[in-house]
C-alpha cells in the first residue's frame, strides 16, 4: 500500500516536472530522426561521417545566426538584418586585411565590432525609440548590405593570408577518437553551449523569457526590459558577424552578396525548433535541431539531385507544418 | 505612513489611485512631488529602485502585469528577487542563478501561503485565480518589502482566498510592514484599514481615521463633483 502511494507520488512528480517539455520538443527530434532514416535508406552516401561533417560545416554560419535569432525571437522581436551584417562584417575584414594590411587579429576584432555596432543600432531603435523590430531591422538590412557593397566596391576581394583560411577551412583532430572536425563546427559548438547556459541559468536568460512572455509583467517585476532588448540585438549582431567571418574564410574572399538567404533560413530553423514567434517560449536546443533539419533537407535533396528550387518549396512547407503543430497545441491548451 | 499600519486608499475607478501606485513604484515618471521613506527622501527611477527601497506593488491586473503565464511558479516567484540589488546576493552562485536557493524560497512560500500547485515547476496559467494571486504575493514577499501596496487584491478571487489575504495583510502589518490597500469596495476598505484616504480626479480629497469613517461621509467625498 505504502509502495503504491509512493509510486503514484513519483508519477505525479514526473508529470509535473515534465510540464516544461511539450510534445513539440520531442516531435522535432523525431522529425529529425525520421528524416535521417529516410534519407539514409534512399541514399548510401547520406549516413557517412564525411557527409555529416559536410552538413555541420555547411550549416555552421546559419547555426551562429540562428542562435542569435533565438534570443531575439524569444524576446518577442525579429531580426531581418542578420544576413547583411554577415556580408558587411566579411567585407570589412577582407578590405582591412588585404587592402590596408592590418594585422589579422585587429581586423577580426573590428569585423566583430561591425556586427556589434549594427546590433546596437537596431537594439537602440527597438528598445529606446520603440520601433517595431520588423521595420528597424529591415532598414538595418538595407544599410548593412549597401555598406558591404560600398566597402568591396561590388567585387570579390581576394588575397587573404593562409592564417585566415583556418577559421573557415581548418580541421581540428580530436584525440582518441581520431575524427577530424571542421574548425567552424567547433566555433558553432562552443557558441551553442555558451548560449544555452546563458539562456537557461542566468538572470539575463530568465529576463529574456520574461520580456518576451509578458513585457508588462516583466516591467512590474523589476526587469529592465530596455537593457534586455538592447542586449539581444547586440548578441545577434555579433554572432552574425562571426558567421560572416566564417563564410568569408570559406569562400577565401570578401564578397558583399553572401548570407542573403541566411536570415530566412535562421528564422525557419528557430520556428521549426519550437520557438514561438510571439515570444517567451523556445530553446537553443530546439534551434540546433531546427538548423539540422533545414540543412539535412538541403543536403539530402542535393545528394538526390533535386533542384535547388524544389528545396525552397520543401523548406517552406516544413515551416508551415511546424507552425501548424504549434497552433494545434495552443488550441488544446485553451480548451482542455 | 506608519509602521504596522494599514492604509486604505479609496476612490471611484479613474480617481487616480492606480496611477499613484504606478508612480510610487517607478513604472511611470513622477511629474511633481517626492517620495519619503523613514523621513528620508528616496529617488525611484525604476521598479528595481522601488524594490530596493522596500516597496512592493501587487497590481490589480495579475494576468497582464503580475504574472508570466507561460513560466513556472518558481520562475515567477524568482524574477523580482534576482533583479533587485537588495536581495539578489542570496540567489546567486557566481553568475548563475542558485536553483537550490530559489527552490527553497519557492517551497517556503507555497507552504506558508498554502498555494495549491502540483509542483514548483507547474506553469502558473494552470493555477486557479486565487492561487495565482498567491503566487504574486509570494513573489513580492520574497523581496522583504517594508511597504506593500495592494491594488484591488481581492478582485476576481473566491471568498476563502479573500479571507486568507485579509488575514495575511493584518499579519504583515503586525510584523511591522506598512500596507496600502487600494480598493473600490467600501466595506472592504472600512473593515480592514486603520486610516482611509479618499482620492478624486487625481487628488487626495479627504482623510479619515478608522473610527470616524462612515460610508456616508466617504461616499460624499467621492462624488462631490456631482452635487456641486
Amino acid at each position: 500500500m505504502e509502495n503504491k502511494r509512493n509510486f503514484i507520488d513519483v508519477i505525479k512528480r514526473i508529470k509535473a516536472n515534465n510540464s516544461n517539455y511539450s510534445l513539440k520538443d520531442i516531435s522535432t527530434i523525431l522529425v529529425l530522426i525520421i528524416l535521417w532514416i529516410a534519407l539514409s535508406t534512399i541514399s548510401d552516401n547520406f549516413f557517412t561521417i564525411g557527409n555529416f561533417n559536410n552538413i555541420l560545416l555547411q550549416s555552421a554560419n546559419v547555426m551562429l545566426v540562428s542562435v542569435g535569432m533565438t534570443f531575439i525571437i524569444i524576446c518577442g522581436h525579429i531580426d531581418l538584418s542578420v544576413g547583411s551584417i554577415e556580408a558587411f562584417a566579411g567585407a570589412v575584414i577582407a578590405v582591412l586585411v588585404i587592402n590596408y594590411k592590418l594585422p589579422l587579429w585587429l581586423s577580426l576584432v573590428l569585423g566583430l565590432g561591425v556586427g556589434l555596432l549594427c546590433g546596437t543600432v537596431s537594439g537602440f531603435l527597438v528598445a529606446k525609440l520603440r520601433f517595431p523590430a520588423f521595420v528597424a531591422t529591415l532598414g538595418m538590412d538595407s544599410i548593412a548590405r549597401g555598406l558591404a557593397l560600398l566597402t568591396t566596391g561590388g567585387q570579390a576581394v581576394f588575397g587573404f593570408p593562409e592564417a585566415f583560411k583556418f577559421i573557415g577551412q581548418g580541421y581540428v583532430g580530436i584525440p582518441f577518437i581520431g575524427i577530424r572536425i571542421p574548425f567552424p563546427v567547433i566555433i558553432a559548438f562552443i557558441t551553442i553551449i555558451t548560449a544555452h547556459i546563458l539562456l537557461k541559468y542566468t538572470v539575463f536568460g530568465t529576463n529574456v523569457y520574461a520580456t518576451g512572455g509578458n513585457q508588462e509583467a516583466a516591467v512590474f517585476s523589476g526587469v529592465n526590459i530596455k537593457k534586455i532588448q538592447m542586449y539581444v540585438f547586440l548578441i545577434a549582431g555579433v554572432l552574425s558577424a562571426l558567421g560572416g567571418i566564417i563564410m568569408t574564410s570559406r569562400l577565401n574572399s570578401g564578397q558583399a552578396t553572401i548570407g542573403a538567404a541566411d536570415g530566412m533560413d535562421a528564422i525557419a530553423a528557430v520556428v521549426i525548433g519550437g520557438t514561438s514567434m510571439t515570444g517567451g517560449k523556445g530553446s537553443i536546443i530546439g534551434t540546433v535541431i531546427g538548423v539540422l533539419i533545414v540543412s539535412s533537407i538541403k543536403n539530402g535533396l542535393n545528394i538526390l539531385g533535386v533542384s535547388a528550387y524544389w528545396q525552397q518549396v520543401f523548406i517552406g512547407v516544413i515551416i508551415i507544418l511546424a507552425v501548424l503543430i504549434d497552433q494545434l497545441g495552443k488550441k488544446k491548451s485553451v480548451t482542455g | 505612513m506608519r509602521k504596522g499600519e494599514i492604509l486604505g486608499l479609496y476612490g471611484l475607478v479613474g480617481a487616480g489611485r492606480t496611477e499613484l501606485a504606478r508612480a510610487i513604484f517607478g513604472v511611470d515618471k513622477i511629474d511633481s512631488g517626492e517620495i519619503f521613506i523613514n523621513s528620508k527622501k528616496v529617488k525611484v527611477n525604476s521598479v528595481a529602485d522601488a524594490v530596493d527601497n522596500g516597496i512592493a506593488l501587487l497590481t490589480e491586473d495579475r494576468k497582464y502585469q503580475g504574472l508570466q503565464m507561460e513560466m513556472s511558479v518558481e520562475e515567477n516567484i524568482t524574477i523580482p528577487c534576482i533583479n533587485c540589488n537588495s536581495v539578489k546576493k542570496d540567489y546567486f552562485k557566481g553568475i548563475f542563478i542558485n536553483r537550490k536557493a530559489t527552490k527553497r524560497n519557492t517551497q517556503e512560500y507555497i507552504d506558508l501561503l498554502k498555494i495549491r500547485t502540483p509542483s514548483i515547476n507547474q506553469k502558473v496559467k494552470f493555477l486557479s485565480g486565487g492561487n495565482q494571486q498567491k503566487v504574486v504575493l509570494a513573489k513580492w514577499l520574497s523581496t522583504n518589502p517594508k511597504i506593500i501596496i495592494f491594488d484591488e487584491p481581492t478582485r476576481g478571487i473566491d471568498v476563502g482566498t479573500k479571507v486568507d489575504i485579509y488575514l495575511l495583510m493584518q499579519q504583515l502589518a503586525k510584523e511591522g510592514a506598512a500596507i496600502v490597500m487600494i480598493s473600490s469596495e467600501l466595506p472592504e476598505v472600512m473593515g480592514i484599514s486603520d486610516r482611509i484616504i479618499v482620492m478624486r480626479e487625481g487628488n487626495i480629497v479627504a482623510e479619515f481615521n478608522r473610527d470616524e469613517a462612515t460610508e456616508e461621509k466617504i461616499g460624499r467625498c467621492c462624488s462631490l463633483e456631482v452635487n456641486a
